[in-house]
């Protein structure tokens, strides 16, 4: 594992597939590609529960990138550290151990990396329940994902100078 | 996805009766939300309803006009938690349709990989789940301030069963390797190896977890249920078998739509099924109350150690039949790798052709369910897919309705909910996988 890494969580249900698609912008992203490739590891990972323990093994800053539905308009993005993001919600099935649970249980076992941050990005929740949305590709028209992209990288690019 | 948590609503006294609206957020990702409702009139209850909010799957959907050698890769992505599950029931169901078999070496490495899926989803779940339910811990993090090792333990198990289906599949998130007719590629004789050492070495630690799951204080609790599961006449069932129940039946896989129906219910997305018109359990429970004769002598005996005997019908006791499937996987995935030899192709070919095909296999969760029809080039004409959740709903809902009296409704709001959310995660519905409405509009009456 690099010191740093980027991961965006999804899944295959419309929007949701958001995390996915800014990480594979941030590869693109010529900020970061000034950082020396074996600093650093991008992952595109789908409902990682538990393993997201794994995943950040290793790592000494990660930032997490996921759709969110919080009420906000879509395309506003929210930034959590640490306790913010472990808003934890007792789940009913191990289908549902979220991001949240699953960085406090890496806290309450002492392996967390020293920073992780959580960028959040409001989606339409229309795009998830619409039964005609398309599987295989977010609807991300509704909001300027440029802007997006540009903050996550230049803060991340800050952050680890 | 990130949800914002809810607040739980506060409860609402009328002079006679009560309404309890308890919200169980399931949540984290696409999971949906689960909300249990409850009347209650003078300590009774009138009305039980456990609510399965979900955007719709519509997998069955999507598999249409697919052709057969995508269908693996598609449903591997239903479940982030047993994709192979849902592969195997696939293959199986497509190369029925081509009257091909793959051979012995494709059959017992399909169970090589499924073995990897019951050891990560059963060590998921009894150390971050059900544990903290059964040590009075209000989540597994808090429980892992107090018991760091057990914690540490399922973590590890679930990394090594992961490991075991990437070795197969390639990755252990939606795996890859899986194709009609075989795997798209062998292991190497050097990784096989090495993953023999890392099962043996875990063999013990699951031993002993079979003796920690049933120390755990269990409520005592026994419930008339039907058990249902494949059974095999010479293994532990997993990917191949008839279906059978408590109750005596005995049919094949072809026959389920005769024997299990699936229908709406206006309070929920998810199907609920029934066997021959009643609520039925699948899931390890029910299966090792229908096949415990099945497993290896030496493992009978560490059962025989905890003072457990199956069949049971404490719903409870599914804890420490996770964990005797995990030593079991454990075992019997050493044992068939250690006899590994490379094959001279990994897959066989397939003539795609037109027809009905079924597959049932053991998924974590219990029976999950295929049915293809294809045309003759291999393309979907029409998928049908029943998962386990959907199976145990109607008896999640008689396991609430019973257990929920039995413990008392003159209790605090509070206890009730956290009485009931001990009840469902028991059965650790997939509520994602068990939804698949193709209506939205739901008439209510």
């Amino acid at each position: 594992m690099t010191p740093f890494c980027i991961i965006g969580i999804g899944s295959p249900f419309g929007d949701d597939q958001l995390g996915w698609h800014i990480v594979d912008m941030l590869q693109q992203d010529t900020r970061l590609a000034q950082l020396p490739r074996q600093q650093m590891t991008f992952i595109k990972t789908d409902r990682p529960g538990a393993r997201l323990l794994e995943l950040m093994q290793g790592a000494e800053m990660v930032i997490m990138i996921d759709a969110m539905e919080s009420g906000a308009s879509p395309g506003t993005i929210k930034c959590f550290e640490g306790h913010e993001i472990e808003a934890l919600i007792s789940p009913l099935s191990s289908h549902g151990f979220g991001v949240g649970s699953a960085l406090k249980l890496g806290q309450a076992l002492g392996n967390l990396p020293n920073k992780v941050i959580l960028y959040g990005i409001e989606i339409s929740n229309k795009f998830l329940n619409d039964p005609a949305g398309e599987m295989n590709k977010p609807d991300i028209s509704y909001f300027n994902i440029e802007k997006i992209v540009n903050r996550i990288a230049s803060e991340s690019n800050s952050l680890h100078t | 996805m990130q949800h914002l948590p809810l607040p739980r609503p506060a409860r609402n006294i009328m002079t006679e009766s009560r309404r309890i609206n308890i919200n169980v957020p399931v949540l984290a990702r696409v999971e949906g939300e689960g909300a249990l409702e409850l009347s209650v009139r003078n300590n009774h209850l009138e009305d039980l309803k456990l609510r399965i909010y979900e955007p719709p799957r519509l997998f069955e959907k999507f598999l249409e006009g697919r052709s057969y050698d995508e269908v693996a890769d598609i449903v591997a992505r239903i479940c982030g938690i047993c994709p192979v599950a849902y592969q195997m029931s696939a293959v199986h169901a497509i190369e029925q349709v081509f009257a091909c078999d793959p051979g012995p070496w494709v059959r017992a490495m399909r169970r090589v990989i499924y073995c990897g899926e019951w050891i990560e989803s059963h060590s998921l779940h009894i150390h971050l789940l059900a544990a903290p339910d059964f040590m009075g811990y209000s989540s597994a993090p808090e429980m892992a301030r107090d018991y760091p090792e057990e914690v540490r333990r399922g973590l590890r198990l679930q990394a090594l069963g992961n490991e075991l289906i990437r070795l197969f599949g390639g990755r252990s998130v939606h795996p890859v390797g899986v194709c009609v007719g075989g795997f798209h590629h062998a292991p190497t004789l050097t990784q096989v190896a090495q993953m023999c050492i890392k099962l043996q070495t875990a063999i013990d630690e699951a031993k002993a977890l079979i003796s920690w799951a049933a120390s755990l204080e269990i409520p005592e609790e026994s419930l008339a249920f039907t058990s249902v599961s494949i059974r095999h006449p010479d293994e532990y069932p997993m990917n191949e078998g008839r279906l059978v129940s408590s109750t005596g039946l005995d049919f094949t896989i072809e026959e389920f739509e005769e024997h299990i129906i699936e229908h709406q219910v206006a309070h929920s997305t998810a199907f609920h099924a029934l066997l021959d018109g009643k609520p039925y359990l699948v899931g390890p429970l029910a299966r090792i109350n229908l096949n415990s004769d099945l497993l290896p002598s030496h493992i009978a005996d560490v059962v025989r150690t905890t003072g457990i005997s199956f069949p049971s019908q404490n719903m409870f006791h599914s804890i420490v039949a996770r964990a005797i499937e995990i030593y079991f996987a454990l075992i019997e995935a050493k044992n068939i790798l250690e006899e590994y030899e490379i094959p001279r192709s990994p897959y066989i070919d397939v003539n795609p052709q037109s027809g009905v095909g079924y597959g049932c296999t053991e998924a974590p969760r219990g029976l999950l369910w295929h049915r293809y029809e294809l045309n003759n080039k291999g393309e979907v004409v029409k998928a049908t897919i029943v998962p386990p959740t959907s199976q145990n709903q109607a008896r999640i809902e008689d396991n609430l309705r019973d257990s929920l009296e039995a413990y008392g409704l003159d209790r605090s709001d509070d206890e009730i909910r956290l009485h009931g959310e001990k009840i469902i995660r028991n059965y650790d519905p997939c509520i994602s996988c068990s939804t698949h409405f193709l209506k939205v509009n739901i008439q209510r009456q």
